[in-house]
């Protein structure tokens, strides 16, 4: 063979010049004895024989001094050339035999993966990245074009800006094109023999799913997440996840989908068995071995048998990276991110920042406050970071700054301004009654129903702009915001308590704050626990919802005469909370009335205890009645009380409004989050019409869409190939930084003292944040994802990365809650003390730190949360 | 101190516009059940209506112009916020120019 085309079991580690990466890697594990799938590489040197031929050498070189506007649409005309000229005909023959020594070697025709490998290093992160193109299902047929058009692939829009923004020459990258035996996997996924994100070198993480590996990639599947020692691979922890869709591992004839839905039985059901998670394992540590540097590994398995598909180096990709090239000073806005910490999808993005925000603005996918505009506005001597360790724990009381006299005029016309603006809202908001948001309901169905209306407008009209008739009902957003003055009165709560009765117990403002009856997410949790009992009470459905997952129990229920019932009771908890949604702020997530087994998975949850939930309602209840009665005593002694009582009525009115403000602000969320559940069915219809006229060929691809891109699609000015990389690209991305969780602050580095509460190696006590007081111990339960982790036993604690609505039937079974993100106005702190138990916030790393099955301690009235010793616990 | 008390009757006409203008608006926000409602919204539109009244009246000439001023520029000024924030909104909106950003 010429250097134009050589077998994979001719090139090495040191060949990556000429065959890329990849290539060089492949074959390197491919000359040890790896069970890497047979192949060749089309060279580097055959990609600059094509482009000789078609002379793009003046086209390359005047690219250096083309003006930037102009450079997208030069290598657009380069591209074009590229996938759909001729290659010369030696080139074509060199390639052809050798797919035919593959097929001979086999014995039967085969189809192939056709991957593109970068020359140069700094493109490999691009190709990580998944800007250079990758082909499944190969036939012989179209074998060329796609070797021209992973050559193409060097010339996207993506790759290009790409090489721009990191002073890659555009004249000088190559690309070599790997072709092998496509595995036909049953089972496939990646791992990695250190922590991605920690760079934690004492485990290995496995992720795998059913067909082929394509879709874990790109975040289309939920893999199930293996975490195994690293010393002895026995299996630390385990998530089975949900597998609803696979890349299918054969075609059938005029086939084009390639995600096809996992059969029912098959969706829950461990894609891994422990001799196959076994020997992952030890190929995956074998390539590590063999390099000499942890490695993420993409592998397969058929009929049994492994296969090793690519193996390189991880890049530990730490927070730090996130907004590296931001200007300015900004801090995490924590009452989005305390809801889910991952980023928001583009499309999401996109629709909240469709008029952009004053102070604020998106950084990968976070929203984040800018500090140094807050910090023009107040009228304070401040640092930035004492100013941002603020904005991030609002919940606190303000720290003594000084007053800088210069500013207060500007503040004062800021603060007027702000006055006659919401004056009015303030007034319509001040004692509304509940029900008062009832109409929201039937504006969002009234633009539902209006085709008319795409998701960008119907985003304005149902969350930034009310008309001047409307109800105050129909602004969930505004009474949100509005909500924001139980900050100042439980300020007001704590003074009074505090001057009137220092001895009180450390939690009183928390407890008489809490209790209000009305609170939707509660209620929502309440609806949740009368399904059980009603499924309790029917034998049928009971016992096919404890034996079944609850996919299938549902299907079952469907066909199910004594079911109907239940079914009934089921669809009128839908009709009011079916909106709802697990990270129900994100437009992506499947909304419950989508997928009602959601909901049946937390009443299994619930058939499975049998504490009620009332009753940690009525401990609450009870620890307030005796509060106020102690609070009433310590008041007698103080003058003129006993006549009139004046200082108990201020307390419990002042009491009183900090619990209404609460609770406004926890239902306008539950109307909010309507309004969110319209956008999504706007965008769902978009995609199932752009899916019917093959302009999106996945489910969930339109998320990773910008408006105007969408916009495009429906046009017709863009087509599936247009957006097709961009939306690759960016699945991967976001794959990539929701393992890494948002940064506190960017731009600023943060003093000891105000350093995030990242905890030591090794650290048995956990500071946070007190969010529900009182003190408990047990046993820690982690939960990542509530659609998956559905197993809480009674009396365990939650241990979670945040919590929101949807996680509420879960605080019904959990003896206590810990949360890395969140704040004492927070999901998890709301709904802890409506029902009466400890919660600790904001402790960083939790998840981590804590493993299931720890012994805790958790101590809701200083924010702490210890880690009791085994030995103390023998 | 006659100015000064002109400001004080003009800043109380705002306060007094808003507070009317919040209770007008119950009229919408309690429309859903005003067959229950209906006395606290003419409650609250009268008891304002009638403190209005009665203040003009009270006031001599001077700061009862002061006073009427006042509640008219609020009126004007809340009117304003809304049609003022949909050219904000129409403005500044980052969709609009669909055809030029495709292709990034």
């Amino acid at each position: 063979m010429t250097s134009l085309v050589l077998s994979l079991d001719e090139v090495g580690a040191g060949d990556a010049g000429f065959v890329g990466g990849k290539g060089a890697n492949l074959g390197e594990l491919l000359r040890n004895a790896f069970p890497v799938p047979p192949g060749f590489v089309v060279c580097a040197d055959a990609y600059a024989r094509f482009l000789e031929v078609l002379d793009l050498g003046a086209e390359l070189r005047q690219l250096d001094s083309a003006p930037p506007e102009e450079i997208v649409q030069r290598c657009a005309v380069i591209r074009d050339r590229l996938e759909k000229e001729d290659l010369p005909r030696e080139l074509a023959d060199l390639i052809l035999a050798a797919h035919g020594r593959l097929i001979a070697n086999r014995g039967r025709p085969i189809v192939c993966a056709v991957r593109s490998s970068a020359t140069a290093e700094d493109l490999g992160a691009a190709s990580f990245a998944g800007q250079h193109g990758t082909y499944y299902y190969v036939d012989t047929a179209q074998l060329l074009k796609k070797v021209r058009q992973c050559w193409g692939s060097l010339w996207s829009p993506e790759a290009v800006s790409y090489r721009a923004t990191h002073g890659i020459d555009h004249a000088s990258v190559a690309m070599a094109v790997v072709v092998q035996e496509m595995i036909a996997s049953e089972v496939s996924g990646v791992s990695f023999t250190a922590n991605p994100v920690s760079g934690s070198r004492d485990e290995v993480i496995i992720e795998s799913s059913w067909g082929m590996g394509a879709a874990i990639v790109d975040g289309r599947v939920t893999p199930d997440s293996y975490v195994l020692e690293r010393a002895d691979l026995r299996v630390r922890t385990q998530r089975v996840a949900d597998k609803r869709l696979m890349v299918a591992a054969h075609l059938e004839a005029g086939q084009t989908a390639r995600l096809e839905e996992v059969p029912n039985a098959m969706r829950r059901r461990e894609s891994l068995t422990p001799d196959l998670l076994r020997t992952v394992a030890q190929w995956s540590l074998k390539c590590e071995s063999h390099f000499g540097k942890p490695q993420d590994v993409e592998w397969a398995i058929c009929e049994g048998r492994f296969y090793l598909l690519q193996s390189r180096p991880i890049t530990v990709m730490g927070r730090e990276d996130i907004g590296r090239d931001i200007k300015g000073k900004y801090v995490l806005f924590k009452p989005l991110v305390e809801n889910f910490t991952d980023p928001f999808t583009p499309l999401a993005e996109n629709l909240m920042t469709l008029v952009p925000l004053i102070g604020m603005q998106f950084i990968d996918g976070w929203m984040y406050v800018d500090v140094e505009a807050v910090r023009r506005l107040l009228p304070f001597k401040v640092s930035a970071e004492a100013l941002a360790d603020h904005i991030y724990s609002i919940s606190k009381d303000a720290p003594a700054w000084k007053v800088s006299i210069s500013k207060l005029p500007a503040l004062l016309a800021i603060g007027l301004m702000f006055f006659l603006v919401n004056a009015v809202l303030f007034l319509r908001t001040r004692s509304l009654p509940d029900g008062a948001l009832d109409s929201y309901r039937a504006l969002c169905e009234k633009l539902d129903a209006d085709t008319s209306i795409g998701p960008a407008d119907a985003n304005v009209r149902l969350l930034l702009l009310p008309k001047l008739g409307d109800p105050v009902g129909n602004m969930p957003l505004l009474i949100n915001l509005a909500a924001v003055r139980f900050l100042s009165r439980m300020h007001i709560l704590r003074r009074l308590v505090r001057r009137w009765a220092p001895d009180l117990r450390a939690d009183a403002e928390t407890l008489l704050g809490s209790g209000s009856d009305g609170v939707l997410s509660a209620e929502m949790g309440r609806g949740i626990w009368a399904l059980a009992v009603e499924a309790n009470r029917n034998a049928c459905v009971r016992d096919m919802l404890l034996a079944q997952v609850p996919e299938r129990a549902l299907a079952e229920l469907r066909l199910t005469t004594e079911a109907q019932d239940f079914l009934r009771s089921l669809d009128g908890f839908l009709a009011k909370n079916g909106h709802r949604a697990i990270k129900e702020w994100e437009l992506r997530s499947p909304r419950w009335e989508e997928n009602p087994a959601v909901v049946l998975g937390m009443v299994r949850n619930y058939l499975l205890i049998e504490t009620e939930p009332s009753i940690h309602e009525k401990k609450a209840a009870d620890a307030r009645a005796e509060l106020i009665g102690d609070l009433r005593a310590r008041l007698q002694i103080l003058p003129l009380e006993r006549t009139f009582g004046l200082r108990l009525r201020l307390i419990l009115f002042a009491a009183e409004r900090v619990r209404y403000f609460l609770k406004m602000r926890e239902n306008s969320r539950f109307y909010y989050i309507m309004g969110i559940g319209v956008l999504r069915k706007k965008v769902l219809r978009i995609e199932s019409e752009l899916m019917r006229h093959g302009k999106l060929k996945c489910k969930d691809d339109i998320f990773f869409l910008r408006v105007n891109e969408l916009a495009g699609l429906q046009s017709g000015s863009l087509q599936w190939l247009d957006v097709e990389d961009r939306i690759r690209e960016r699945r991967i991305e976001h794959i990539r930084l929701c393992k890494m969780g948002p940064p506190k602050t960017i731009g600023i580095e943060m003093p000891e003292k105000y350093a995030p509460a990242t905890q030591h190696e090794g650290a048995t006590l956990l500071q946070g944040q007190a969010a529900s007081p009182g003190a408990y111990e047990g046993r820690a339960r982690v939960i990542l994802d509530p659609s998956i982790d559905v197993e809480l036993k009674p009396g365990e604690v939650l241990v979670a990365p945040y919590t929101d609505p949807a996680w509420t039937p879960l605080f019904l079974t959990a003896g206590a809650a810990v949360v890395e993100v969140g704040s004492y106005l927070s999901h998890a702190g709301t709904v802890a003390r409506e029902f009466g138990m400890p919660c600790v916030v904001d402790v960083g790393e939790a998840t981590q730190k804590i493993r299931n099955g720890d012994r805790i301690a958790v101590d809701g009235n200083l924010g702490s949360v210890r880690i009791v010793p085994q030995q103390a616990d023998a | 101190m006659t100015l000064l008390l002109q400001v004080v009757a003009f800043a109380l006409g705002i306060y007094l516009s808003i507070r009317m203008i919040a209770a007008l608006h119950g009229i919408a926000d309690f429309w859903y059940m005003i067959d229950k409602a209906w006395l606290r919204v003419l409650a609250g539109v009268l008891a304002w209506g009638t403190t209005i009244g009665v203040v003009a009246w009270l006031m001599a000439r001077p700061y009862q112009t002061a006073f009427v001023w006042g509640l008219l520029t609020y009126l004007v000024f809340y009117l304003s916020l809304l049609p003022l924030a949909r050219l904000y909104v129409a403005g500044r909106r980052t969709d609009r120019y669909i055809e030029k950003d495709v292709s990034a």
